[in-house]
């Protein structure tokens, strides 16, 4: 693979690239699902080829094959060539410049216990029939859910520069739901169990089968729940909920290729505009948020990044102040930063590397609250565990969020369960609303196994890790007509 | 790869399997994205993806490559054999289809298939250009593809399908304002670039100074664009296994008004205006035609895959691949001198359920929110969010207009409805 590498950086520098670099990506993909007690889905995917970037007077060109073989290379890299010179000459804008970062020549293996690929498919589909079985038992049970998808990624990245690159990366994630009916009414509940970077002793440490049935007994119960009543509300929010509130007003509105206008088209622009950079309250002082691409199990621990950045560590918000983004490459030098944060990825070999979200958490309580310490405090509000619906406007203000399971509180107590509640709030307001953490005891790394960006839409993953966390007179309302 | 009847000779002559069916899929694409008047993205990719599913005694067990040479063809074939040979038998399996005609509908222009970066490149900075020249910033894409599909099985099943795109999707921005445009053909001689970016900055230049105003329940006159986002969840629920089991909005509405008496709703892969493809690239090929499936308001079908068509004794429909709603030749402009007081909404967005039942989601506004008073745009409004169901608007339709291409796969008109609950507002 080294020896396919340097023959395209060979080519392109014969051809008189400024830069360029070469990703040959093979992707190894094993999804089961099991719909009720039939095996809906039982596949292995192996999407290989490779994706080369050409960068001539400042404009780039991308082009890709699923040949992987010299002929192939030299083709692939001359088309890239001449996109990026052809594009380079008809424009009169200053071009691209990237902001440098040292020669790496390194390896990186996700450290595992055991390899998920060699578990048998039998095993696996055993597994989720099991918890299917167990889910369909408990009576209003119409639908069950479960699904394993298992990953490994292997990448040789090689750049003009000199940086030559191997990394091995395996991710593992299974969820399931049940879905419940009485009457005319339908209520859904899933284990929500998380991705992680990792091997097949992550799957095993889930309790996926233990967990089935209450599951299941939960989805049932959710029927008869009461509604809450609309209004402010004092909110505790556990670390599964949180993560996906934390990725959608955080993680998203510090992209810094978003904050530079290029997803306007589609995913939007920022409020987290670069002038706010070290002086606007994005919190209440307990909000820190560290971005770490080293966190050991993060979905976006990769040694390196699609451009050959090393992964890196780093705040975000600290005690409350908006001090950084995510970056790539390319747009970091816009901030007048030297060095790319390492968020340039790409799907597959055939998409070009953008600016995705680290992983991104929030940095629990220094004294070691427990959640229910946290609900003691609150005297009338609402817990809430899981994730559910959510919708954020296209510069990250205006939210709303829902869940999977919610319990009333009242006088610090948790009481009768709730259903179809949903939440609003603008993102300034709800985090400088936040007014207790819970301890690290509490932490949880929770991840983002389908993050959706770019034009066409290109998968990433990442971890959002949060602990539980208490925020004051939030606009609750009822999911219902 | 050649992917032809050849292929399946190979594979009967190496199978140990019962049956073998062969999913293919090819794509050639061109991809040109810009944002902050400058290009900041142009690629050439092409994707070939084999899936072989191995039958054997009631499983299937499937493999997916992208090396299209005859020996992985045949490794792959042997990794899907040993998958299916080591998981239990499916309850609602289905034995793959048996050899038939597939009527193909014509998709293929030459000239979108030839369309180079270079020449996405000069338009796009063309207009560009034009954009800078008014104090604008543009951001968006312009892609084209050459697509094919092809799914053939041992039992002599073979149906394919070859189309083009070109895609041209625009927004622009004017201070803090922003409008955005989007079209797509099969004939890249129907997009006319320029258009899209006037539709954009007209929108952009009257949307500056927007004013707040109350959420609430409000008339609305949706744009094509914008209801396309909404028709998108009708056209993956309206799934008649989820409806029997009782976790559907539809589930006991077979039969009944759901909608206005002006709305009707079908596919039909042949319909010359918005062709689809005319079989079920995901569920084993299934031949596609032309299904009604709400007519004059009251729900007439849904859709059913193999298996639950088979339980239930009615004939599969497949999963359609486009949706086609009646209108009017009425243009925008017409409907907007009609309404006294309403809301017109160009685009929505980040649209998700609140209560999958009650078919009740939510989204955002955005690019584009105007106040409508006494038959004209009266001023710019900031974005809202809605909490609603697309049926309180398909139940409220006062006025229809000209149905157009949006989505892809969806030909639809503006409406004119007389409520839609808007929630909260946002700072823009």
């Amino acid at each position: 693979m080294k020896e396919l590498c340097e023959y395209a950086i060979e080519i392109a520098v014969q051809l008189g690239a400024d830069y360029s670099d070469i990703r040959i990506t093979d992707d190894r993909s094993q999804r089961i699902m099991i719909i009720d007690r039939s095996p809906k889905e039982v596949k292995d995917e192996n999407i290989y080829g490779f994706g080369v970037r050409v960068l001539k007077n400042g404009a780039w060109g991308f082009a890709s094959s699923n040949k992987v073989r010299k002929r192939e290379i030299e083709k692939i890299v001359k088309r890239a060539f001449s996109i990026a010179k052809a594009s380079s000459l008809l424009s009169h804008e200053k071009g691209i410049s990237l902001a440098a970062e040292p020669v790496h020549k390194d390896r990186f293996v996700t450290p595992i216990e055991i390899d998920p690929f060699n578990i048998g498919i039998n095993e696996k589909v055993s597994m989720l029939l099991t918890i299917n079985e167990k889910m369909l038992k408990v009576k209003s049970i119409v639908k069950a859910i479960s699904f394993f998808i298992l990953n490994r990624r292997k990448q040789f990245f090689a750049s003009q520069e000199g940086s030559f690159i191997e990394i091995e990366i395996t991710t593992v994630n299974s969820d399931y739901s049940a879905v419940a009916v009485k009457g005319n009414d339908s209520q859904t509940r899933s284990f929500q169990a998380y991705p992680k970077n990792a091997g097949w002793e992550h799957i095993l440490s889930l309790k996926l089968v233990e967990n089935a049935e209450r599951i299941a007994q939960e989805a049932v119960a959710k029927l008869s729940a009461s509604y809450p009543e609309e209004g402010k509300k004092d909110l505790v929010l556990n670390p599964c909920h949180l993560s996906l509130t934390i990725h959608e007003s955080v993680g998203h509105p510090t992209e810094l290729d978003r904050v530079m206008g290029y997803e306007a088209n589609f995913a939007g622009k920022s409020f987290a505009t670069p002038e706010k950079r070290g002086n606007f309250k994005y919190g209440s002082k307990l909000v820190n948020f560290i971005a770490d691409n080293t966190l050991p199990g993060g979905l976006a621990t990769t040694g390196y990044d699609d451009e050959g950045v090393e992964c890196q560590k780093w705040d975000v918000i600290k005690d409350g102040i908006l001090v950084d983004y995510s970056s790539t490459r390319e747009v970091a030098p816009l901030i007048g930063e030297k060095r790319s944060r390492g968020s340039g990825r790409a799907d597959a070999y055939y998409s070009f590397p953008i600016n995705r979200i680290p992983n991104l958490y929030l940095v629990p309580g220094k004294k070691d609250v427990s959640p229910d310490e946290l609900i003691s405090k609150v005297k009338d509000g609402i817990y809430i565990e899981g994730r559910g619906s959510f919708s954020i406007d296209q510069r990250r203000l205006n939210f709303q969020f829902g869940g999977d399971l919610f319990y009333e509180i009242k006088n610090g107590k948790k009481k009768r369960m709730l259903r179809d509640v949903i939440y609003h709030s603008i993102t300034p307001d709800f985090w400088g609303s936040l007014d207790g953490l819970s301890g690290k005891k509490y932490w949880e790394p929770r991840g983002l196994f389908n993050c959706g960006k770019g034009e066409p839409i290109q998968r990433a993953q990442m971890t959002n890790g949060a602990p539980y966390a208490l925020f004051r007179k939030i606009d609750v309302k009822r999911g219902k007509k | 790869m050649k992917i032809d009847k050849s292929i399946i000779d190979l594979l009967k002559k190496h199978k140990q399997c019962d049956d073998v069916i062969i999913c293919y899929k090819e794509v050639d694409s061109n991809l040109s994205r810009f944002g902050e008047n400058r290009i900041t993205q142009n690629m050439s990719k092409k994707i070939e993806e084999i899936t072989v599913k191995a039958v054997k005694e009631e499983r299937v067990g499937s493999a997916v490559t992208t090396k299209a040479d005859r020996n992985s063809l045949l490794k792959t074939l042997k990794n899907a054999e040993s998958i299916a040979s080591t998981i239990p038998k499916d309850p609602e399996f289905m034995p793959p289809l048996q050899s038939r005609k597939c009527k193909d509908v014509n998709r293929e222009v030459e000239a979108t298939a030839r369309i180079t970066p270079l020449m996405k490149a000069k338009q796009i900075l063309r207009i560009i250009e034009r954009a800078k020249k008014k104090n604008a910033i543009a951001a968006g894409y312009f892609y084209n593809t050459k697509t094919t599909l092809s799914i053939l099985n041992t039992k002599g099943f073979f149906c394919s399908h070859t189309l083009t795109n070109a895609d041209f999707s625009i927004t622009v921005s004017v201070g803090d304002s922003s409008g955005f445009a989007d079209a797509s053909d099969e004939d890249i001689k129907k997009i006319d670039a320029y258009r899209l970016f006037r539709t954009a900055l007209h929108k952009a230049e009257i949307g500056i100074n927007p004013v707040e105003i109350k959420p609430g329940n409000y008339s609305v006159l949706l744009e094509p664009i914008a209801l396309g986002r909404l028709m998108w969840f009708l056209y993956f629920l309206m799934d008649k296994r989820t409806s029997d089991e009782g976790w559907s909005f539809f589930s006991k509405k077979e039969g009944k008004k759901i909608a206005s008496t002006n709305i009707t709703i079908f596919s039909d892969p042949y319909y010359p205006e918005n062709p689809g493809i005319p079989f079920d690239f995901e569920n084993d090929g299934i031949p596609l035609k032309k299904h009604i499936w709400i007519k004059n308001g009251v729900l007439n079908k849904l859709w059913t895959t193999r298996y639950w068509a088979k339980k239930k004794g009615i004939k599969a429909t497949g999963v359609p691949s486009n949706l086609i709603m009646n209108g009017t030749n009425k243009t925008n402009e017409e409907i907007i001198k009609k309404v006294n007081y309403g809301l017109l909404v160009t685009r929505l967005w980040y649209i998700r359920f609140v209560n999958r039942k009650e078919l009740i989601l939510t989204g955002m506004t955005r690019d584009g929110l105007f106040l409508v008073e006494n038959g004209k745009i009266s001023k710019a409004v900031k974005n809202m969010r809605f909490n609603d169901s697309p049926f309180t608007i398909l139940s409220t339709v006062k006025y229809l207009g000209k149905p157009e291409r949006v989505e892809g796969k969806l030909l639809i008109p503006s409406i004119f409805a007389e409520r839609f609950h808007f929630a909260s507002t946002t700072k823009f």
